[in-house]
């Protein structure tokens, strides 16, 4: 089960998780699960992204990224997780820092949750099971 | 990965394949997670069944059911994925109605999650589940279906982020819409009812939404709408806004038509036979309208290929732990700077020594050719106090021709001290650094158990109370996984013969429910695991009857109750009047044994009649490291674990007695059979030695003194594992090199054991003598 872009060419584009000045574009990936954390972070480093750090809660989420401000260019943000769930972790993000870059990742079903995020202010969002190419494609909407 | 050289990209195939569902690290990663998930389901269930109204534990059971299903899916295991769906609906159900868990629904949901095991068990096998689950599904389905006891759904919500949703935004119903954005939606998205908002959102950055068509209310439905028509006031030109409005996958065509002043009122109708109305198509880039790869419901693929030990190799390191290695590290390449250093000033110092000596040797030359001078000048009628003065002014330098180089040399080797000692801290730093990383708490293998002991005392109307203590102690991650069935076996033995019937209890003065408690802790390098019931206690008397019928023991033999109690880990031992399903199973507390000492640990016994018993294990803390007490045979150096030396002794040869051929020495008033080292190993050693030491190993009962040239001391040993063709050597669990870097070999005492337990029995049974501790 091979798809076309898991072998994406070699030498023919530039990595996609690089901005135009050469430097990558940095993640902070904020989910419960370590399983799709890691998916996450195996995808966006194969273009080339930074994954600045991960967090496995809304608070801790919202902590790493008043920490690591200003630096953290785009957020995953999973909306099913223990302590602080990933709306109200948007919301709190989005108060601190009102260009906050944040894509909700969602499972199917979750539609209500997801429109609430996307007004107020996530900028897309990923639906799991993650399909490599969607995701890219979204959070580079998301950047660009 | 990828790699930059000279602005180029490279990507390596094998990392972008990792979703891939036949990946074998995806798989294993979802093995792990899924393991990890079913944990934390069982425990919050077991935490319903006696508080039914816990939300965090209602909440966490959703979760767990929830990221479950995702990972299913991921590895397109759709059988696990709609299973577990059911579980998750069914928790949402409960969160949203405020409803109690009651007995019913905790066992269906257990049912549930054995399930859960199963289809997992057989995925890793390479199959996929086959039993039946439509009793549970329904069951599951049957309660979701039930209507809200409490209160109306949606009303009360323990889901601050899911209550009804937000009023509309930002419509400014005072603003006079300027333009009308059509957007087309693609049926084929996945949440394709959320586009409508999506795009609201996105359009809200270019300007002011005076309404929708449909309604605000409507697109806030969870409903698909082929088409949504957003009129808005804004400035931005006709491209930002169709830019702003296109997402892929989520829009197909998107016009953007001038509308008259509308405030509020019918915007035009049908734009296109509008004269006059400019109107765009912006086809979107062609969509993908097939469904995404890990999205598409296919039927059920097994991976080709066989997975046998699915979840063995993931060991979750807390970065924080990585951290202090890569600083541990650095310090190391410091340290490392701070002695070349002082190895240059060492060499400089060794060139000033030479010249200094040279110029010393000179001096002292000169010094002896000027004497006779002297002595002649004195002869002459020099005074002795001139000749002095002018050697002094001569030769004075003498006495402090190297203190110079002492200093420098002092100020250096005060450094290399310095140096050593860092380098000392850095190694033992990062060799407990390098150690926990492998370390795993022991809650790991303890979590297993409320499920046990509940299963248990159901199935033998018992009552017991399960207390688990310091399940933060953390111990080597091989150490754990070797743990597990031990404990599993003195947890079923103290529920088993242990712990009493309700009746039984109130009989003895007790309270109905007794308590199993697990207890972990650490004591230096050890970890100390405790297994204690509140029950009847260990019947010495039928312990000691039992030994001696067995033989295990002679009639005449004295034993202290200690004794007796360690006698139940002899093997085939069983005290229990008929073998239960629970703890018998063939097995004696023997295996416990057996296991612990594999882990070069060691189990105890304590026990009072009415009070309870109590298993004690200790083991290291990590298999890699042991404390060793260093032996010398011949010329060889070999380690014995410290955990099995049970004493040691100095002997003349003449304190060795012969019986039956077999060497035995008299300790107090038993007698312990001897190997000799030399003889195992064949090691050549002084065949008339004054006297030998003798290290006597094992524990309980089981005992055996090994003859050594002479002790060494006590050392930490690293073990590292052996070649293939030393493993075959009986008696050596691994090899370790010790600080002036030789080679010495560890001793396996449990082999020994057995070798030397052969030769006691055969011993015994020709002279009936009573051996054993
Ligand atoms: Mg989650």
């Amino acid at each position: 089960m091979k798809a076309k872009q898991d072998f994406p060419s070699i030498n023919e584009r530039a990595a996609d998780g690089l901005k135009e000045d050469g430097t990558p574009y940095r993640v902070l990936i904020v989910d419960d699960s370590m399983f799709v954390a890691k998916q996450l972070s195996q995808i966006l480093t194969s273009e080339g992204f930074e994954i600045i750090g991960t967090a496995g809660d809304g608070e801790e989420g919202v902590t790493k990224y008043k920490e690591l401000y200003p630096k953290v260019d785009l957020v995953t943000m999973d909306i099913t997780m223990p302590k602080m769930d990933g709306v109200t972790a948007l919301e709190q993000i989005v108060a601190f820092d009102k260009d906050a870059k944040v894509i909700m990742v969602s499972a199917l079903g979750k539609q209500d949750l997801v429109k609430k995020s996307l007004l107020m202010g996530a900028k897309n969002y990923i639906v799991k099971p993650l399909d490599r190419k969607k995701v890219l494609e979204r959070i580079l909407m998301s950047l660009k | 990965m990828y790699l930059t050289a000279s602005g180029e990209t490279l990507h390596l195939g094998s990392m972008s394949d990792y979703l891939d569902p036949n990946n074998e690290e995806l798989l294993q990663d979802f093995f792990a997670e899924a393991e990890s998930q079913v944990e934390l389901l069982e425990a919050n269930i077991l935490v319903l069944e006696n508080d039914p109204r816990n939300r965090d534990a209602i909440d966490e059971v959703f979760r767990a059911a929830h990221t479950l299903k995702g990972a299913a899916a991921t590895v397109q295991m759709t059988e696990l994925a709609e299973f577990t769906h059911i579980v998750e609906d069914a928790f949402d159900r409960v969160r949203e109605s405020n409803a109690d868990v009651d007995g019913d629904l905790i066992d269906l949901l257990l049912s549930a999650v054995d399930i859960v095991k199963s289809m997992l068990v057989a995925r890793a096998d390479g199959s996929i589940y086959d039993g039946d689950q439509s009793v549970v599904a329904a069951g599951l389905a049957e309660f979701v279906g039930k209507p809200a006891e409490t209160s109306a759904r949606g009303q009360v919500s323990s889901r601050p982020t899911e209550t009804a949703h937000p009023s509309p935004p930002a419509i400014d119903a005072d603003t006079d819409a300027a333009l009308a954005v059509c957007v087309g939606f693609d049926e084929s998205n996945p949440m394709n009812s959320v586009g409508g908002i999506q795009v609201f959102a996105a359009l809200k950055r270019v300007g002011t939404i005076v309404r929708t068509e449909p309604d605000f209310d409507v697109l806030y439905e969870d409903r698909y709408h082929p088409e949504v028509r957003y009129f808005l006031s804004t400035d931005a030109d006709e491209s930002a806004i169709i830019a702003a409005a296109r997402i892929p996958d989520v829009t197909t065509d998107i016009r953007v038509e001038a509308v008259g002043p509308a405030g509020g009122g019918a915007p035009l109708a049908g734009s296109e036979a509008t004269a006059g109305s400019e109107s765009r198509v912006d086809a979107d880039r062609p969509t993908d309208t097939e469904p995404a790869a890990g999205q598409s419901e296919s039927p059920d693929k097994v991976p080709e290929r066989r997975r046998s030990t699915p979840t063995g190799s993931v060991l979750r390191v807390d970065s924080r732990r990585v951290d202090d290695l890569l600083n541990l590290v650095s310090e190391a390449v410091i340290n490392k700077a701070a002695f070349n250093q002082v190895s240059g000033e060492f060499t400089d110092e060794l060139a000033l020594l030479n010249a200094g000596t040279d110029q010393y040797r000179i001096l002292m030359r000169q010094l002896f050719d000027s004497l006779p001078e002297y002595f002649e000048r004195m002869q002459r009628g020099a005074s002795s106090k001139d000749v002095k003065k002018e050697l002094n002014e001569r030769f004075s330098g003498l006495y402090t021709h190297f203190d110079d180089f002492a200093g420098r040399f002092r100020q250096s080797l005060n450094k290399f001290r310095s140096n050593t000692q860092n380098l000392g801290r850095i190694a033992s730093e990062l060799q407990e650094g390098v150690m926990r990383i492998r370390m795993v708490p022991i809650s790991q293998i303890f979590s297993r158990f409320p499920r046990l002991v509940r299963d248990l005392t159901r199935t033998l109307s018992k009552q017991i109370d399960l207390v688990i203590q310091g399940e933060d102690t953390e111990l080597d991650k091989s150490v754990i996984e070797d743990l597990l069935d031990p404990l599993i076996h003195c947890v079923r033995n103290s529920i088993d013969h242990g712990l009493e019937a309700p009746a039984q209890r109130l009989e003895a003065g007790k309270s109905e429910t007794g308590t199993l408690t697990l207890r972990a802790s650490s004591e230096g390098n050890m970890i100390i695991i405790e297994v204690a019931d509140d029950g009847r206690g260990i019947d010495v008397k039928a312990v000691r009857d039992k030994a001696v019928e067995r033989g295990v023991i002679h009639a005449s033999k004295t034993l202290s109750d200690v004794e007796a109690f360690n006698l139940i880990f002899d093997p085939g031992f069983s005290t229990a009047k008929k073998v239960s399903n629970i703890s018998g199973r063939g097995v004696g507390l023997d295996v416990v044994r057996k296991q612990i000492e594999k882990l070069n640990g060691s189990v105890t016994v304590w026990s009072a009649p009415d009070e309870g018993t109590r298993f004690t294990i200790k083991i290291p803390l990590t298999l890699a490291i042991i404390q060793g007490l260093m032996i010398r045979v011949g010329t060889e150096t070999y380690a014995i674990p410290i955990t099995s030396v049970v004493e040691s002794q100095r002997i003349r040869p003449s304190d060795i007695r012969t019986l039956d051929n077999y060497e035995v020495l008299d300790v107090r008033e038993d007698v312990v059979s001897l190997l000799r080292l030399s003889r195992i190993f064949g090691i050549a050693t002084d065949p008339d030695p004054t006297h030998y030491f003798v290290v006597i190993v094992g524990s309980g009962d089981k005992k055996v003194g090994l003859v050594v040239d002479s002790l060494i001391g006590e050392e930490d040993v690293v073990i590292k594992p052996l070649r293939d063709h030393f493993t075959n050597a009986p008696g050596i669990a691994g090899a370790n090199i010790t600080g002036d870097g030789r080679v010495s070999l560890i001793i396996d005492v449990a082999q020994l054991l057995e070798l030397g337990l052969t030769s006691e029995r055969n011993a015994r049974s020709t002279t009936g003598a009573v051996i054993g501790g």
